[in-house]
């Protein structure tokens, strides 16, 4: 394979997609490759009510919709091709199903995230997977992780995921606090755990995360203090242990149990170890940006811990200091899908401006419509999320003031 | 939850199909992902860590870990969360990579 | 006779030179900008190879480095992951044939008795080689080694003998007093000296050029693939004859219109099984990035020179920056115009088979000594008069 296009875009996740499908608009050929053989991205594993609309938001379905659109455009969605390299002059390396070289006129990058590794001693026997492997395989493939699961992590996507296996007949033997560790830092301790559930209370888009959140909020004030006080709270069928910590996995060649320990407020181990027999436990660390596409076309990178750490430097159209390489969705900061389609059609309408394309939406209200969806997000996996990006709009104009950007 | 550890599910289910995992016979869905047909079945480790010898499995579910990796029809290094069950598709735990054998 | 030495550079011609000074009892500081092994003598193939080198001088110095080597892990006391396992190259057109039946022929007489093997020999001896394959060289006395640990071992033993060892400092100047060098500045610190030894290979040019001194080395860049883990199957060095080509080419030859990167097969096994495959030639400056085309024209022929090979996953790519002469030949020897200054650098993509020679010799001359072997065919003077 050796094809010209005027837009590739990788990932074809929520961002990727609807990129593709407003280039398409666009009067553009578009292209858009992913590892996965199906479009979707991570919204194939979501599956919610959600908390304003009352609507339920299903994943499966709206990517089906997403890549029907897209193909009826005329969009190409290349499965399976994985995106070895990326050239001085934007061209993609594929290879995989499709072998070769894709060679577009603009590029977005749109690669998503990963799960951050919380090591634990045991955490890697077969049986111990991320929430985000637990989510898909629980939501899309309909497959049991194990009989018994422990989930380690107090957050909204870890208390969505136990939610989710619970309604499918797994037996949640209990959501806990991830291992104290110098990676873990606050994520294991009950105090922020309890914090952070906070600020998703009002939007909270499952009864499990909202009864949870309204409890860390305070509005049931004497419930969170006994909650921190005696550890565990249970809602909906499911134990939530504020106070008490995954220390480490056993089994022999398989996970055969978890040993607990109970954690102080301010996140030190106190007490005995207690063992629980499980045949699953699921870590949920947190996202971070999968930058390693964006690094190697050469865009600069930046530092921005609330957006979820490395990511490559944007301006306010998803532009970078690339000239015609694009970014958008989780790859700019961990948000939820509602704002990486708002992104996606933010990016597709500056490619389509960038080749010299009219686009219906104005730039105005493209942006716009990420404050939207962000101000509306039932998920908000970073908790200063709007501090991030306006740090980034600020890097955006040291940068330009340095004249780094090349457009 | 009873039995195995496939949920049921409202959605028609794809095409059952068969398919070997270290040359032993099972079954799975057309199209799923190769790992998920092997939970589906139960199997959790499918290769040892080749310097220490560890059991490994599926970890992040999304191609990143490359924790699930196997040999499958003849291949190595093959994703099984991101590579789709087909008809007889053979998966093997072990890199019998051989560079002698034609 | 020197009693103080100032060595800057900590890849294997530094680390190397370092050692012997501290061993003959010298007061030695070796400054590296980065760490031990951070340039190019971290990112290249094991092999030390004589049949590739040109008979002569360089052939020489070869020898000397390779009886070096054989006892150099008792000497350092430590695990080099030294093996003599032998080395082929691989012969597959006519063309080849007869550059390499001449080669062979002025190696023999030189005094390395290498073999011509027929390809089915050959494959007898090396199981996966392609059919079209003409035939291969073989030589017993080839070896290999892993370069990091040849410079650590060359830097702890240093430090052992005495010498000081200053990292993450950075030479940015050369002190001169009275038409003499005298020492270095690195960090805004000077630190003075009987004589100086530059070995900083690629970046030589970078630091002579301060004092007025220019020598014409120039980064050639070599890019190299690591496959994932494979059960053993390679036990020597294996290069195709287009590396031989491309090594030994003139620019702006037949060659260098047909292969511009100078794409060649040079291959080894590591000891936990991952192939290095190499090859390429390239002059982009001090440019670092690996690029698709090369990935792909080294893997292809990768493929056709071992078929299976198509089966295999590569898992990484770097590369690396050799010191290329004109001549091909490194430059060992003092700098005529300034006193106390000496140069070991230039060795291209043979630094780590005569890294070791180069810095006895270096040691020896910078003392004053005698250097041992004759050193006139790598004198600075015959590029600058």
């Amino acid at each position: 394979m050796n094809d010209a296009c005027d837009v590739a875009v990788v990932g074809a996740g929520p961002a990727g997609l609807v990129a593709a499908i407003e280039a398409a608009r666009a009067g553009l050929s578009v292209t858009v490759v992913d590892e996965f053989p199906w479009p979707g991205g991570r919204l194939l594993g979501q599956l919610y009510t959600d908390p304003r609309s009352h609507g339920r938001w299903d994943g499966r379905k709206i990517s089906r919709q997403l890549a029907q659109e897209a193909g009826e455009l005329g969009v190409r969605i290349l499965g399976g091709a994985t995106v070895w390299a990326v050239g001085r002059d934007l061209s993609l390396e594929l290879s995989g199903v499709p072998v070769g070289t894709l060679r577009p006129q603009a590029l977005l990058l749109a690669t998503g995230a990963a799960e951050r590794a919380l090591p634990v001693p045991g955490w890697t026997k077969p049986g111990v997977v991320c929430v985000g492997a637990a989510q898909t395989f629980t939501n899309v493939h309909h497959v049991a992780i194990g009989r018994r699961v422990l989930v380690a992590g107090i957050d909204p996507l870890a208390l969505s995921v136990a939610m989710e296996m619970h309604h499918a007949g797994v037996d949640v033997a209990g959501v806990v606090l991830p291992p104290v560790s110098t990676t873990s830092g606050a994520l294991a301790s009950p105090e922020r755990a309890v914090a952070r559930l906070a600020d998703v209370a009002d939007l909270a888009p499952n009864g499990l995360l909202r009864a949870a959140a309204r409890l860390a909020a305070g509005k049931l004030s004497p419930l969170a203090v006994s909650a921190l006080r005696f550890d565990l709270v249970r809602v909906g069928g499911v134990s939530i242990g504020f106070r008490t910590a995954l220390v480490a996995v056993e089994g022999d060649g398989r996970v055969e149990s978890a040993t607990l320990r109970s954690v102080a407020p301010d996140g030190t181990l106190v007490g005995p170890e207690r063992r629980i027999e499980v045949d699953a436990v699921c870590i949920s660390a947190g996202l971070y940006p999968l930058t390693d596409l964006a690094e190697i076309a050469g865009c600069p990178m930046v530092e921005v811990e609330e957006l979820g750490g490395l990511v490559p430097l944007h301006g306010p159209g998803l532009e970078t200091p690339l000239e015609r390489l694009f970014v958008a969705g989780n790859l700019t900061g961990i948000e939820g899908a509602k704002v990486a389609i708002a992104q996606g059609r933010q990016a597709g309408c500056s490619i389509a401006r960038s080749l010299g394309r009219a686009t219906l939406v104005s730039p105005e209200d493209a942006a716009r419509a990420v404050s939207d969806a962000r101000t509306s997000s039932p998920f908000r996996f970073q908790p200063r999320i709007a501090a991030g990006r306006a740090a980034m709009a600020e890097l955006w104009q040291q940068a330009i003031a340095r004249g780094d950007q090349s457009a | 939850m009873s039995g195995g550890y496939r949920f049921p599910s409202d959605e028609p289910l794809a095409r059952q199909v068969r398919f070997t995992f270290n040359e032993r016979e099972l079954v799975g869905l057309e199209g799923e992902p190769i790992a998920a047909a092997l939970l589906a079945n139960g199997v959790r480790t499918i290769r040892h860590d080749d310097s220490t010898g560890e059991p490994r499995g599926v970890y992040c579910g999304i191609g990143h870990c490359f924790e699930c990796r196997a040999q499958v029809d003849g291949v190595n290094g093959v994703r099984t969360c991101l590579t789709p069950l087909r008809e007889g598709t053979r998966v093997a735990s072990v890199a019998q990579w051989d560079v002698a054998k034609k | 006779m020197a009693e103080n030495v100032i060595v800057v550079g900590g890849g294997i011609v530094g680390t190397s030179t370092a050692y012997y000074l501290a061993k003959m009892g010298i007061h030695v500081t070796l400054i590296e900008a980065q760490d031990i092994a951070a340039g190019t003598s971290g990112a290249c193939d094991r092999a030390i190879m004589l049949q590739s080198k040109a008979p002569g001088p360089m052939l020489q110095l070869g020898l000397h480095g390779a009886r070096i080597y054989e006892t150099l892990e008792d000497e350092l006391e430590a695990d080099l992951e030294y093996r003599r396992g032998g080395g082929m190259i691989l012969i597959e057109t006519e063309e080849e044939m007869t550059a390499i039946r001449e080669l062979v022929e002025r190696q023999r007489q030189a005094g390395l008795d290498i073999a011509l093997l027929s390809g089915e020999q050959a494959r007898e001896l090396q199981p996966g080689l392609g059919a079209h394959l003409l035939g291969t060289t073989w030589w017993a006395g080839d070896a290999e080694v892993n370069p990091l640990k040849v410079c650590f071992a060359m830097a702890q033993a240093a430090q052992r003998a005495g010498a000081a060892i200053r990292m993450g400092s950075k030479v940015t100047a050369l002190l001169s007093e009275r038409g003499r060098v005298v020492g270095v500045e690195a960090e805004g610190k000077r630190t003075y000296a009987d004589a100086v030894v530059v070995a900083l290979g690629v970046w030589t040019p970078l630091l002579l050029r301060t004092i007025g001194v220019e020598l014409p080395i120039v980064p050639r860049k070599g890019q190299i693939l690591v496959s994932e883990r494979v059960p053993a199957f390679v036990s020597h060095n294996i290069l195709s004859g287009a590396y031989i080509a491309a090594k030994h080419r003139k620019d702006g030859g037949k060659e260098e219109a047909q292969n511009p990167a100078g794409v060649g097969l040079s291959l080894g096994q590591t000891g936990s099984g991952s192939l290095l495959i190499g090859g390429s030639r390239e002059f982009v400056g001090f440019d670092l990035s690996t690029t698709p085309q090369v990935i792909r024209a080294i893997g292809q022929s990768a493929v056709r020179l071992f078929p299976k090979m198509a089966g295999m996953r590569v898992i990484r790519a770097f590369a690396g920056l050799r010191p290329y002469t004109p001549d091909g030949r490194p430059v060992i020897g003092p700098v005529e115009e300034w006193p106390g200054l000496y140069v070991a650098a230039g060795h291209e993509g043979d630094g780590i088979a005569l890294g070791p020679a180069t810095g006895r010799i270096m040691a020896n001359l910078a003392i004053g000594r005698p250097a041992g072997c004759d050193v006139a065919p790598f004198a600075l003077s015959r590029f600058t008069q």
